[in-house]
């Protein structure tokens, strides 16, 4: 390319960008986009540069467009860290998640394999049956689901959190969807190799199914982090209080919180999902993407 | 016997599953029906009383106020969501590569945050008069919006906060669906000279309506088992649910502080026991219609 | 790491968890054997007991309650105490929670006003018995209003602890810059709604919105003159005529003041701000003003009674907490430890802890340690009128404060005229209170 050619290609794509620019579509596209964005960001912003800002500045009536102290920030939230056992209750929120989706993806998955790929008496009846799960709050079923925690003698313990939430039927229900989709012919190969169900199940359709996985992991995660109600009931004691109750039981009335902690408080609460989704969300979004589309 | 050794392993493989699912999920309906029909304060021995408690629960204003509550929120939250969340879709495909990722990743960071923070930071963002919302509205030229004190107000904040979670969820589902239709539709249509908008309407909304409808049902079941948003939005404890004439009162709500409240759990139980039915009814009708619809 | 292998891990430590929460591996194991409704045999003093003991947060926290255990525990060494630290509210839902299958403290702190609930749900003990034996110097340091509180029909339900009655907050800067003199105090609510209307003229906010739940309606009927209980024979004895009267203060002091329920965060913020100039509230709010005084030195602030409705009466709610003692194999230790703490030397160390918080212990007031501290004069004195914020263990549920939150909002918004909401809201009320009482 000598010099005169490599100008002008310098130039159409100069042009190029300005047509773009009074492009009308492309304004709109761009002005409707910043607009959704704001409105999506904008909370977790606020909190931040609450946070952020000296101490006794009123939180709610003024609006709050930049963060102006980082160190004040800080101090609040050493204050509020001493206030209540953060580490352990966010720890033990982590726990929580990893064990409800470890034993649902175990117990699911084994479910689904055997909805999806075989044929047996009584499929759709039970099917069904388990789709009814998807359709009951929490709160319906949560005092004889109480009972029966406390028959077994799992009161403050992380069984009694956990396990109760891991034969979930939206799940369930995900990943026999693309369970589905495993070509026949490689289960059929497979059998006639004499593999064992068990090993047709772990060698072949879980692998394939990584997907499904991945999305329910990560709806299972944001739903147990969040979640208020069972936690409160089972997990009682503040050595065992999930982050969820923990930062509730700040901000009750008379819980003589500042309310400059209790907004530390908060932001600590958000900083675990925020940064698993920053660092994931690749994988968080395209997993609930594609299993999305072919439930 | 040789029934059983065929299918056996099946069996074995779905009872972790239904083991779990039976105790801690189907007991409960059960055990909830029965009580429903009982007077029962959680402690002593439960007295059988028939069906003295639906015939209460149907005179109970409580019960109207959150119903009534409900099927509005219905007829608004799921309409405007999907729309919303279509436009954001739709939007979203415009773009490419890197700020197609970007935004779609940013739109559903809402979604990963716990709800109890997303309700009590939007419940100060709405503070009447001197919360960020309203003075941006007033800057506009707007009235000052009651959020948390007038009823009808009351609905669209829990409309918001929702909307604000829930959007970049269904987003992402409907951008899937968009990204599934060949492109040769929408070639072929750029070639006959169709607008973007003329492409919208003729080819990518039809092709999507599966996944509109699944993002409906979707949308349905989670609204009748609304909870934590109204709750954590009104302030609500186990005396007083719903805030300012009972404006944020839906019926899981009021089931709870039955319950909990007025230690009435016969009572409770027949909420539980009516809003299952209502799923089950809604879930039915919504799979009956699109049989129909697709029959034509 | 191939897939096998990650599977392989993931299934192990499955497994690995699944042993480990056999062993209750989170959370403290709770060592109390769980306290049942039917009364076995208790068992004998010397044996080692651990009892669990709910309080209130702010109150486990503080130096005096470590500093009683330990005394306590010294004194008593084969008792150990559990002390769990929750908010009211959770104190309240974790007992009714865990009734049904016998999970409850042996010994906790609750408010008065649901007294009842906790009797329903099997959770007190009927200590007549033991209280009748301890000495009488110790059963007369009680208010005797709360020590007949607490009995019912020769059945004694718990030990008296402390108080609360509701009070006046005023922003002296507030109300100068309106051109009201703080020393005048406020005769009565013609008074009150007339600086209010000063404040607003001046481009303040007078209050925040009372409207917005049953407990703050209280506070204004309490100012109702000639008001002094809740329910008599089953029925609410509060007339059409007292709440009309309190609905309609609401409603014509509305225009002064702001939307903003005084529970929110916004509304300390605005009297922090000096943006509005009355917050109505229980002694508690204290410690967030006195904090932002101490950082801001413009904030400027007194504490009053309440006004009510004519000169000499006040208004305000007012209310207490106590001991509950759980029926069980604890029981007897659980008693020990609340005898020791509502005993006028601990109670006088854990008012003080909090710049005076009144209690029902008259003789831990009467401490001169105590004398210095002028909201526990004005907390007291509140305390001898308006309305107490339930009737103490009879049927007269807090549910009741939904219907009187719900038609003063109704006033307020114009949806129904004052006599009309409080009608309504009577016969909400009475409702309640009979289908609580079947």
């Amino acid at each position: 390319m000598n010099i005169l050619s490599h100008g002008s290609a310098k130039r159409s794509t100069f042009s190029r960008i300005l047509r773009n620019m009074l492009n009308l579509e492309v304004i709109v596209r761009w002005v409707l986009a910043i607009f959704f964005l704001v409105i999506a960001i904008f909370p977790i912003y606020w909190l931040f540069n609450v946070v952020f800002s000296p101490p006794g500045t009123a939180v709610a009536i003024t609006p709050r467009l930049f963060p102006t102290s980082f160190s004040d920030g800080m101090v609040k939230i050493q204050q509020i860290l001493a206030k209540g056992p953060f580490l352990k209750a966010t720890m033990t929120s982590f726990v929580y998640a990893y064990f409800q989706i470890a034993g649902m993806l175990l117990v699911t998955s084994l479910a689904a394999y055997e909805f999806s790929l075989f044929d047996f008496p009584g499929k759709n009846v039970l099917f069904t049956l388990a789709l009814t799960g998807m359709m009951v709050p929490l709160a319906v079923t949560i005092i004889p689901m109480f009972r029966v925690v406390v028959a077994l003698k799992w009161v403050n313990t992380m069984a009694g959190l956990a396990v109760p939430g891991m034969a979930s039927a939206l799940s369930l229900f995900i990943i026999k969807q693309l369970m589905e989709d495993i070509p026949r012919e490689l289960i059929e190969a497979a059998e006639i190799d004499g593999a064992s169900h068990f090993r047709i199940y772990w060698n072949i359709v879980l692998p394939q199914s990584i997907n499904a996985l991945l999305t329910v992991s990560i709806l299972t995660f944001v739903y147990v982090w969040g979640s208020f109600l069972w936690p409160l009931i089972v997990s009682n004691k503040p050595d065992g209080y999930t982050i969820s109750v923990l930062v509730a039981s700040l901000s009750g009335t008379t819980a003589y919180t500042p309310i400059d902690q209790l907004v530390a408080a908060y932001f600590l609460a958000a900083i675990p999902p925020v940064l698993v989704y920053i660092f994931l969300q690749r994988f968080i979004v395209d997993s609930v993407a594609r299993s999305g589309i072919k439930g | 016997m040789k029934f059983l050794r065929k299918y056996s392993k099946n069996y074995f493989f779905l009872l972790p599953f239904f083991l779990l699912f039976g105790v801690f999920f189907l007991w409960p309906i059960v055990f909830g029906i029965g009580a429903s029909f009982t007077k029962w304060n959680g402690v002593h021995t439960p007295s059988f009383i028939g069906i003295d408690n639906y015939a209460g629960l149907i005179q109970s204003p409580s019960f109207t106020k959150g119903m009534h509550n409900l099927f509005l929120y219905i007829l608004i939250a799921i309409p405007l969501g999907v729309f919303i969340a279509l436009i954001i879709a739709l939007l979203v495909n415009q773009f490419k590569g890197f700020w197609h990722q970007f935004f779609r990743a940013a739109f559903f960071m809402p979604f990963v945050i716990p709800l109890f923070l997303a309700a009590a930071i939007w419940r100060w963002m709405l503070t009447p008069e001197f919360g960020i919302v309203n003075v941006i509205i007033k800057s506009l030229g707007g009235p000052d919006i009651k959020w948390l004190t007038n009823p009808t107000a009351m609905l669209f904040a829990v409309l918001i906060v929702d909307m604000w979670r829930a959007a970049g969820f269904n987003m992402v589902i409907l951008l899937a669906g968009i990204k599934a239709i060949p492109s040769e539709y929408h070639e072929a249509a750029k070639v006959d000279g169709a607008s973007t908008i003329q492409q919208i309407f003729y080819i990518t909304l039809p092709l999507l309506e599966p996944v509109i409808f699944l993002v409906v049902v979707n949308a349905f079941i989670s609204i009748i088992q609304m909870f934590d948003v109204p709750w954590l939005l009104s302030r609500a404890d186990y005396n007083t649910q719903g805030g300012p004439q009972q404006g944020m009162l839906f019926p899981v709500m009021d089931m709870l502080g039955t319950a909990f409240g007025k230690q009435r759990y016969g009572e409770a139980s027949t909420y539980a026991v009516v809003l299952l039915g209502l799923a089950l009814l809604i879930t039915v009708i919504q799979f009956a219609i699109r049989r129909l619809y697709a029959k034509r | 790491m191939s897939k096998k292998m990650l599977y392989t891990v993931f299934a192990a430590s499955l497994i690995v968890a699944m042993i480990l929460t056999g062993c209750g591996a989170s959370g403290t194991p709770s060592a109390t054997a769980p306290a049942v409704v039917t009364e076995p045999a208790t068992a004998p003093a010397t044996e080692p007991v651990t009892i669990e003991y709910w309080t209130f947060g702010e109150f486990a926290n503080t130096q005096a309650m470590k500093d009683a255990i330990a005394e306590f525990q010294a004194a008593n060494p084969n008792i150990t105490v559990d002390v769990v630290g929750k908010p009211d509210t959770e104190i309240q839902a974790g007992i009714i929670a865990g009734a049904s299958s016998g999970q409850i403290p042996d010994v906790y702190n609750i408010a008065l006003n649901v007294g009842a609930e906790m009797l329903k749900a099997g959770a007190l003990k009927d200590i007549s018995a033991e209280w009748n034996a301890l000495p009488e110097d110790y059963r007369n340091q009680f208010a005797p209003g709360a020590v007949q509180a607490l009995n019912q029909g020769g059945a004694v339900y718990g030990i008296p602890y402390t108080a609360y009655a509701t009070v006046l907050y005023r922003n002296l800067t507030v109300l100068e810059e309106a051109g009201i003199d703080p020393s005048k105090g406020i005769k009565d609510w013609a008074d009150w709604a007339d600086q209010m209307s000063k404040v607003k003229a001046a481009g303040y906010t007078a209050l925040p919105n009372y409207s917005v739940d049953g407990w703050l309606v209280f506070h204004f009927l309490g100012g109702v003159q000639g008001i002094t209980n809740t329910i008599v024979d089953g029925k609410s004895s509060i007339t059409v005529a007292q709440l009309t009267k309190a609905y309609q203060f609401l409603l014509d002091t509305k225009p002064f003041g702001t939307d903003v329920g005084p529970f929110d965060a916004a509304a300390s913020d605005l009297f922090i701000n000096d943006q509005m100039a009355f917050y109505e509230m229980g002694p508690w709010a204290d410690t967030t003003f006195a904090a932002a005084a101490e950082t801001n030195p413009n904030f400027k602030y007194d504490v009053v009674l309440m006004p009510g409705e004519i000169e000499g009466w006040s208004g305000g709610t007012h209310g207490g907490e106590f001991f509950g003692i759980a029926p069980g194999p604890n029981a007897e230790a659980a008693l020990k430890l609340a005898v020791f703490l509502a005993d006028k030397a601990q109670v006088a160390k854990i008012s003080a802890e909090f710049g005076g918080r009144a209690t029902y212990n008259d003789a831990a007031m009467a401490d001169p340690s105590l004398s210095t501290y002028a909201l526990l004069a004005l907390t007291v004195e509140a305390a001898s009128m308006g309305l107490p914020d339930a009737a103490y263990f009879q049927a007269f549920p807090l549910a009741v404060r939904q219907p009187l939150a719900d038609n003063a909002a109704k006033a307020r918004d114009g949806v129904l005229t004052p006599e009309a909401a409080a009608q309504a809201a009577i016969d909400a009320v009475n409702a309640e209170i009979a289908k609580a009482s079947q």
